[in-house]
């Protein structure tokens, strides 16, 4: 009785050391989790964005941000896990990755869609020192066959008048990029010394735009 | 003949949402042979390069199912299953015939301004004949939507039968190549339009010169030339079809389209991998830059021991390592990257984490099976100055050589990484598809597998298999082919479901010189045949030909699948040349022996996809006479090689191959064996790194 049930067991989820052979059965049991769950999981309450900062700055003295995409029902949560001179890597709690330089956008991972690298330099120097200008960029996409491809944009960068908010100076800084028929919007808020708080930035042709906050630097 | 790295096409941009300028007109819709046209008629449109299509097409109680491929992006071609009922009048009654055909479309020119496209196509051009026909065609584009065809047929389009009875055709066993006929014989025009409206809806309508004077026999009523239909697109993937053909006849149609070059997950949805840790100052580090630590005596096993758990959470395992002050080598075994780059990439990454400051060079070997594949050699300070930059930029700076031989350092081998016991418990699946007599016979059970690693490159593996339920065991398959039945009794061992051992064999992989691996295997190595076979292969890392042998002594199974063997007994064996040609295209050619003791070789080419996606097919001539071959009197299929990591967006090395005969017969037959090493070894070769490279900082 309990080897047939063992087997039952066996039978729904593979059991086993050998990954590569359990994989179809366990590609298969997670379909049918997943429509199980659509039936009898409840409803997930989303998080409102402030309790969830309150609650992750308490827990961890990492610098982080706040990441959502336009679109998404909440935010995450990004924690920085790698500095390279001016690159920082940030890992949300689900383990995708969004890495920027010097505050701006230059990769995803783990979206489907990911954003592979990107050329700022030029753009960044603008938005930063808050001065108006043209600036070239080369955002990097794999395609359906796995070969990276560049977006090349031509990008204008025009500050906009400083606000005060909670006693700090934002500029406003618009960025506006153009290839061919895609036009990309991109808008910064940056401090006095040319550090990026907040943005909205486009990650991706099927990303969409990120909205970022920074909650400790 | 060497592999170089196409910078062009990587400075080529990401399509966006949008037609280019210039495009050829994509089809909307599939006609009922499977390629692009109306409802029988042919269109000079094509599909998205690499698309394929399956296609079911039920009319009067025939049925038609095509596989077809957009092979290049002019020409297409189609394998097709067909059944029409009641046909052919026998001793016993009206028998059904069955057949299989093939079918090419070559698109001559592009429309371009006044021009229509143009295409020239051969209809079951290599099969008993039933279908048979070749056509010129011409499309344009009048208005938005609207497309109009016109064109010539010849053969059936013609209303001129190429097979002059149809008991011809049930007795037929050649499938001649018939090239004289084509374009032979009266020609009829034909004409036909479809109007698209929105995303889904496609209107038809043709005038068609086909006379189904095959089908009228058999009871088809065909009381107009005059066909009407509509197309509708579901998703992007499937449609349906309807359609009411000559007169009174009523036709429904199911195409599933998928296209390789458009995955769900085009970088994939794994998790992003531990960062490249960047070196602190010389100040702040003075033991580690000094090489002081190489010193201390377990300082080398400890960051081996650390390396080896870093690297087993990524799904790799480190078998031995190299450490100098300077240098440090790896030998990684990537159990779960379908892309080796990316495998590579990652190992780079941990290594920056792991080693101490004065190392400043990486060298990465990947081994499969024991067998050291490629080195591929970077700099530490290229890592950290290019992390998530252009992958490009890293390739520039990369050695990818073969491995020496001895190694420069010696290597320590990793604790506890040998000897290694993996086993799983799965269910399965086994099935008996388009049987004339019975249709559908599936067996579901369970399958236990286990390998032994003694050490590397030298293992002892294998499958047992219980039935739990299933009606193979009914099966009346019984095969009457007057050769040995190297193959064609599979419905024989098919029955038998009872702890049947599927393999159980001691493999031992091996590389004598720098560009030569061999494999050694023996027990029982497949379902069918038990023996000895040993296989060598010559593939120097940067070339784009190889080539190997191999040479086998079996006996064939019994058909309980258990440790008894019948009375036949063979020795096979093969010379084979691989070449990858460019363009995603590879040819292999095998001259030999194949299990009947036939001689004779096999053409193969197939065209591959960055991905992992190959669509091929095969071809094998011997000296086995038509008719002791039988049916389709010579062997000949197609194979489809899917990722998994493809369907699913998460990292797999596994794939799912399905090869597809019009007829299993014992002719051209090879044996089934695992682990044959040309797959082996080119991942870590310099045309798959090099093609997959986008991948390395993912």
């Amino acid at each position: 009785m309990k080897s047939v049930l063992l087997a039952a067991l066996c039978l729904l989820a593979a059991c086993g050391s050998a990954q590569d052979k359990t994989e179809g059965s366990r590609i298969a049991a997670g379909i049918g989790k997943k429509l199980v769950g659509r039936f009898t999981a409840p409803e997930a309450v989303p998080v409102p964005p402030q309790e969830m900062a309150a609650k992750a700055l308490t827990m961890s003295a990492a610098p982080m941000l706040m990441a959502q995409f336009e679109g998404a029902a909440s935010g995450d949560i990004a924690e920085l896990v790698g500095q390279n001179g001016a690159m920082r890597s940030y890992t949300t709690a689900s383990q995708k990755g969004i890495i920027l330089r010097s505050g701006l956008l230059i990769g995803t991972r783990g979206f489907g869609n990911d954003m592979m690298s990107a050329d700022v330099e030029p753009a960044a120097a603008l938005i930063l020192s808050r001065t108006a200008g043209h600036a070239a960029r080369k955002l990097r996409y794999l395609d359906g066959e796995g070969v990276e491809r560049p977006v090349p944009l031509d990008c204008a960068i025009t500050p906009a008048a400083p606000v005060e908010q909670a006693e700090i100076t934002l500029t406003p800084v618009g960025e506006r990029c153009v290839f061919r028929n895609l036009v990309v919007e991109n808008s910064y808020f940056v401090t006095p010394e040319g550090k990026i708080l907040a943005s909205r930035q486009w990650g991706g042709p099927r990303l969409g735009y990120l909205n970022l906050t920074v909650l400790r630097d | 003949m060497r592999h170089r790295t196409s910078q062009a096409l990587l400075s080529t941009a990401l399509v966006l949402a949008g037609p280019a300028v210039a495009d050829p007109l994509i089809s909307a819709s599939r006609n009922s042979y499977g390629l692009t046209g109306l409802i029988d008629l042919p269109t000079a449109e094509s599909r998205a390069d690499g698309e394929l299509g399956a296609t079911i097409y039920a009319i009067d109680g025939g049925l038609r199912t095509s596989f077809a491929f957009q092979i290049t992006p002019r020409l297409q071609g189609a394998f097709r299953y067909s059944r029409t009922p009641d046909l052919v009048s026998t001793a016993t009654g009206p028998q059904a015939l069955y057949d299989a055909s093939f079918d090419l479309q070559w698109q001559i020119f592009e429309a371009s301004g006044w021009r229509p496209e143009l295409a020239v196509g051969l209809r079951d051009f290599a099969g008993t004949g039933v279908y048979s026909g070749e056509y010129l065609v011409a499309t344009s584009e009048l208005a938005q939507g609207l497309r109009v065809s016109g064109g010539l047929g010849w053969g059936r389009l013609g209303a001129d039968a190429r097979i002059a009875s149809w008991s011809e055709a049930l007795g037929a066993t050649a499938d001649r190549v018939n090239k004289t006929d084509w374009f032979q014989g009266d020609a009829k025009p034909f004409l036909g339009a479809s109007y698209t409206y929105g995303d889904h809806l496609t209107l038809k309508a043709e005038y068609s010169g086909d006379d189904y004077a095959a089908e009228t026999q058999g009871g088809y009523e065909h009381s107009s030339p005059f066909s009407f239909g509509a197309d509708y697109r579901l998703n992007g993937n499937a449609a349906l079809g309807a359609y009411v053909q000559n007169g009174q006849q009523v036709g429904l149609q199911f195409t599933l389209n998928i296209d390789p070059r458009q995955p769900p997950f085009p970088s994939g949805i794994e998790t992003a991998p531990l960062p490249v840790r960047p070196r602190p100052s010389l100040g702040a580090d003075h033991l580690g830059w000094s090489g002081a630590w190489a010193k201390t005596p377990d300082a080398a096993a400890e960051i081996q021991r650390v390396l080896a758990q870093s690297l087993k959470q990524d799904g790799q395992i480190l078998e031995s390592m190299a450490l100098t002050r300077e240098r440090v080598e790896v030998r990684v075994r990537n159990e779960t990257y379908g892309a080796q780059p990316q495998a590579l990439g990652h190992v780079a990454r941990l290594l920056t984490r792991a080693m101490p400051a004065s190392v400043e060079t990486f060298v990465i070997t990947s081994v499969e099976h024991g067998l050291p594949l490629s080195s591929v050699t970077m700099k530490r300070s290229d890592l950290e100055r290019l992390e998530n930059g252009n992958s490009i930029e890293m390739l520039n700076k990369v050695v990818i050589a073969s491995t020496p031989l001895t190694p420069e350092t010696p290597l320590t081998p990793t604790e506890g990484a040998f000897p290694r016991l993996k086993w799983a418990l799965t269910p399965f699946v086994d099935a008996s598809l388009f049987d004339d007599d019975d249709p559908f016979l599936v067996d579901l059970g369970l399958a236990l597998h286990g390998s032994y690693e003694f050490a590397p490159g030298l293992s002892l593996s294998g499958t047992l298999q219980q039935r739990v339920a299933g009606n193979l065991a009914d099966s009346t398959r019984v095969s009457d082919s007057p050769v040995q039945h190297v193959r064609s009794d599979l419905g024989a061992y098919q029955k038998h479901g009872d702890m049947t051992i599927q393999r159980l064999t001691g493999d031992w992989y091996a590389r004598p010189t720098e560009t030569i691996y061999t494999h050694v295997q023996g027990g029982l190595l497949e379902r069918m045949y038990g023996g000895i076979a040993a296989e060598a292969l010559w593939k120097p890392v940067d070339q784009r030909l190889a080539l190997g042998v191999e040479l086998a002594s079996v006996r064939q199974r019994d058909y309980n699948q258990q440790l008894d063997f019948i009375d036949y007994k063979t020795i096979t064996g093969h010379a084979s040349a691989y070449y990858d040609i460019g363009n995603g295209f590879t040819g292999q050619l095998d001259f030999g022996r194949y299990l009947a003791q036939d001689w004779g070789g096999t053409l193969a080419l197939d065209r591959e996809f960055q991905n992992g996606w190959k669509v091929g097919a095969f071809a094998t001539v011997t000296d086995m006479s038509a008719e002791d071959f039988g049916e389709g009197s010579f062997d000949k299929g197609i194979r489809v090689t899917i990722p998994v990591a493809w369907t699913t967006g998460k990292p797999s090395v596994n794939t799912v191959k399905t090869v597809v005969r019009p007829a299993e017969r014992d002719g051209g037959a090879r044996l089934e064996l695992e682990g044959r090493l040309y797959d082996t070894v080119r991942g870590a070769h310099t045309g798959d790194l090099y093609d997959r490279w986008g991948r390395f900082w993912r």
